[in-house]
């Protein structure tokens, strides 16, 4: 396994609050990039955040350190948001999407004033939800093939094959914005 | 950042273009920094978590004792097993449990096999209504397979052979007594010797003494065939031809007896002579 040391996850698993804050300090601000990008507010992905490590507390003394120790805390932060968008529909969550990712004025003029990076984030934000998701654990969450197919539970050919195309598809619209616009 | 590859199924990438995916891959992750919680934040956490751990009561839950205490597990387990062994266990003995028959009522003993001891109480129950002591051992004059043939002949020679059984009986105790023994052995014995008065004898011209000696003979010999007609016929001429108060013969009486049972009237003379009394 990778991430924090079997002997920190150890010292948390017996109680040491020190061993669990390094913990929550070293992934927290992952789960809070997860939450934001898949739409959530920032109020509620950090209440969300906070869920994800009450289960991890819960589910320490059960925890076997046999795989990547980030794959296990964006798993937990995966079903927690599939069971948020049960809850409140999807139609709620699109609403915050389209807010968080809303990036004001029209595309032209916002093309002319913002960075590259800036249009990377809203093109991002644009693409479909299994899109969105699959590059966020692939490229931003930088997570192994084999990790990525475990928590999206398709083969790991599919994941390389998609992420494939999802980056020659995102490169083309950062070229030719207007046919995609 | 660099990709893992292509997909194989599809044309392999140039050494640019992989570079430039690779690239776009990792313009990608530099554009999203990693956001930062607002204020208070993970103190917030820290007080949710070790505060609520400090107060049991108000963190406990069903399932996290549960898993932290494997005596719950196993008092759980108990309890669910006495909740359900019991429909559980009635519904398997309705599905596999031994079916019981019918109780069928009838006379003959409800279990066969009693045990000798039993078998004798039941035969000696007055409630089975055994009439051989009635009848003194005396089988009906028919066969098994008219035993329900009960014509109104039937039952009148049934009991006239019940009488000469009777009869027959009371000859048999009274042979018993010494003083009596030997004479009426020896008359018995003569009353062999005749073939006239044996079954077949005619008796249109039998007299008084020959029905008492025929009378003697089925008593002594045990023979308890109905008599034929023609006797009775005889002794009901006989005592016809009496004058009124008369006394009867005890051979005449005692066939007439055998006949119907009934008592004559009178003082009844001829029985004075019999062993025993009808």
């Amino acid at each position: 396994m990778s991430g924090p040391s079997v002997d920190l996850l150890e010292a948390a698993r017996n109680g040491n609050e020190g061993a669990f804050d390094a913990l929550v300090t070293a992934m927290g601000p992952r789960l809070l990039g997860y939450f934001l990008r898949q739409g959530a507010s920032h109020a509620l992905a950090e209440d969300l955040c906070q869920h994800v490590f009450l289960r991890i507390l819960q589910a320490l003394p059960r925890y076997r350190p046999s795989g990547r120790w980030e794959a296990y805390c964006l798993r937990i932060a995966r079903n927690l948001w599939i069971d948020h968008h049960r809850k409140r529909g999807r139609f709620q969550v699109v609403q915050e999407s389209s807010e968080e990712a809303d990036p004001g004025p029209g595309p032209d003029e916002q093309l002319a004033v913002e960075d590259r990076a800036a249009k990377l984030r809203e093109l991002l934000a644009k693409q479909e939800d299994s899109t969105r998701e699959l590059l966020e654990l692939a490229v931003l969450q930088q997570l192994p093939y084999k990790d990525v197919s475990l928590i999206l539970e398709i083969p790991v050919g599919t994941v390389k094959s998609r992420v494939y195309y999802a980056l020659r598809k995102l490169r083309e619209q950062i070229h030719n914005p207007e046919h995609f616009a | 950042m660099t990709m893992e590859g292509p997909p194989q199924d599809s044309h392999p990438l140039s050494a640019q273009e992989q570079a430039q995916l690779d690239a776009l891959a990792k313009e990608l992750h530099d554009a999203h920094p990693e956001p930062k919680f607002s204020s208070g934040w993970q103190e917030k956490l820290h007080q949710r978590i070790w505060s609520q751990d400090q107060h049991g009561v108000a963190h406990w839950t069903l399932r996290l004792s549960m898993e932290k205490n494997p005596w719950m597990r196993v008092a759980a387990s108990l309890l669910l097993i006495a909740v359900v062994a019991a429909p559980v266990s009635a519904v398997f003995s309705l599905m596999v449990g031994p079916k019981q028959e019918a109780f069928t009522l009838g006379f003959d003993p409800a279990i066969p096999d009693l045990p000798e001891r039993h078998q004798e109480s039941l035969e000696e129950s007055p409630n089975l209504g055994d009439s051989s002591e009635s009848f003194h051992g005396v089988h009906p004059p028919f066969g098994e397979e008219q035993e329900f043939a009960w014509s109104p002949a039937a039952l009148e020679a049934l009991s006239r052979s019940n009488r000469l059984a009777l009869a027959s009986q009371r000859w048999q105790a009274a042979s018993q007594r010494g003083d009596l023994q030997v004479s009426l052995e020896a008359r018995a014995k003569r009353l062999l010797d005749r073939a006239e008065l044996l079954p077949d004898a005619d008796w249109d011209q039998a007299s008084e003494q020959d029905l008492w000696n025929a009378f003697l003979q089925r008593c002594s010999t045990g023979s308890l065939d109905v008599p034929e007609t023609a006797l009775f016929v005889r002794a009901q001429e006989l005592r016809q031809t009496l004058s009124d108060g008369a006394p009867v013969p005890a051979g005449v009486a005692a066939w007439i007896w055998v006949a119907d049972g009934t008592r004559l009237a009178g003082p009844e003379q001829g029985w004075a002579k019999a062993p025993f009394r009808p």
